[in-house]
């Protein structure tokens, strides 16, 4: 009995290890869509700025 | 580079023909009737002119040309003795020949001065009369004066607006396409905006599927082991562990018989407890269901009719470890304390059925 539970395919470890490994790439994306982000508004203020002139 | 090309030949072609077509206009408005006096006006200032010519080293040079070369002829032949020696009348002659060949040729040369555009002897009727084509060509370009200039200028202006308004066109087009890019980056950081907030509360559901997911997963194998347990004949209460103590007892006429416990000392239970007692937490869960349980700080209880028919009272005893996993406040704790009720339901109907417990009053 113990040692059929012992046998989990199955564990919290795995699934927080899973979740982490998602959650670090998402990361990264949010990471350089927020960099593209900050990067357009830089770039439409430059725009502005020529276009007045 | 095309239009500095115009430029530069209308540059030239100004140049070459404004001052020519300059002067054909001021002669064509100013000048007088072409008469014999005028013809012999100028004919007399031609002859003037070569006359003084003459005084010049070149004119004497020219001179020279011509005596020398007669001398030599009248030294050396007879010619001009044989010509001397003609008759009065022979001599007439030749001198009238000779006086006509010379004005014809002095003619020649004043209409020739009189249609040279540039001389101040020149004439337009003249120069109408012996360049024909090209007096017809030109006087229509020379009604006014600086045609050919103010051509030029009209054409460089011409040549700027277009240039200016160009430029202008292809600055408004630029302006155009950059607005609507601006636009689109606009509408496309908004896009971003919108799957980060969703990414994040996306994340956050994950983390709470997760949870429920680790939950569900876990009593999953408590209940494998609990089946186990029911294969080999082992299973009984002290092996139903779902993370919180809890107690059970079974309704019998005017009591509660209590059947068996996990996590807490059974001797501090009582093991019958008269319906009468009305205050008491297990009598007062009777009247409670699964989906309305009596809920107390620590304690949580309810009435379940197994399958048998027999009402069991089930109570969950909240520990400091479990009081958040089943708080009741909030949505993961009904869901925890829903799915607990529903494994330890199935887990009482097997105990009620399988397991070795006293059923009856008294038998225990």
């Amino acid at each position: 009995m113990r040692q059929a539970s012992q046998v989990k395919p199955y564990s919290k470890q795995l699934s927080d290890h899973y979740l982490n490994k998602r959650k670090l790439k998402n990361k990264r994306v949010r990471e350089e869509a927020l960099k593209a982000l900050r990067n357009d508004h830089r770039l439409t203020k430059k725009n502005l700025e020529k276009a007045g002139t | 580079m095309a239009e500095k090309k115009t430029r530069q030949r209308l540059t030239i072609l100004s140049k070459e023909l404004n001052d020519l077509l300059n002067k054909l206009h001021e002669q064509s408005k100013t000048h007088k009737p072409l008469t014999s006096a005028l013809l012999l006006k100028n004919a007399l200032l031609f002859l003037v002119r070569k006359a003084q010519t003459f005084l010049s080293l070149q004119g004497l040079f020219n001179v020279l040309l011509i005596i020398i070369p007669s001398y030599i002829i009248h030294e050396t032949t007879t010619a001009f003795e044989q010509i001397l020696a003609l008759p009065l009348s022979s001599l007439s002659l030749l001198l009238g020949i000779g006086l006509v060949v010379l004005f014809l040729y002095i003619r020649t040369l004043v209409l020739n001065e009189m249609s040279r555009i540039g001389s101040d002897l020149f004439h337009i009727e003249v120069y109408e009369k012996r360049m024909k084509a090209e007096y017809n060509s030109l006087i229509s370009l020379a009604q006014e004066k600086d045609f050919i200039e103010l051509l030029k200028e009209e054409v460089f202006l011409e040549l700027e607006k277009r240039a200016e308004d160009g430029s202008i066109n292809e600055l408004e087009e630029c302006r155009a396409l950059l607005k609507q890019l601006e636009l689109d980056i606009g509408k496309k950081d908004d896009a971003i905006e919108s799957l980060l907030v969703q990414l994040e509360e996306t994340e956050e559901s994950a983390e709470l599927f997760k949870e429920k997911y680790d939950l569900l997963i876990e009593f999953i194998y408590q209940l494998k082991s609990k089946l186990n347990l029911l294969v080999t004949d082992q299973f009984n209460l002290d092996n139903i562990d779902f993370g919180t103590s809890y107690s059970l007892y079974q309704v019998d006429e005017d009591h509660l018989v209590f059947i068996d416990s996990y996590g807490i000392n059974k001797a501090e239970l009582d093991v019958f407890i008269p319906i009468s007692e009305g205050k008491n937490k297990y009598v007062r869960s009777i009247n409670k269901t699964q989906k309305d349980p009596l809920i107390l700080p620590d304690f949580i209880s309810w009435k379940r009719i197994l399958q048998d028919g027999s009402e069991w009272i089930i109570s969950l005893h909240l520990d400091h470890s479990n009081r958040g996993k089943l708080n009741v406040e909030d949505e993961t704790g009904k869901l925890n304390l829903t799915i607990t009720q529903e494994l330890l339901w199935i887990c009482c109907e097997l105990l009620n059925k399988f397991a070795t417990y006293p059923k009856k009053k008294g038998e225990h």
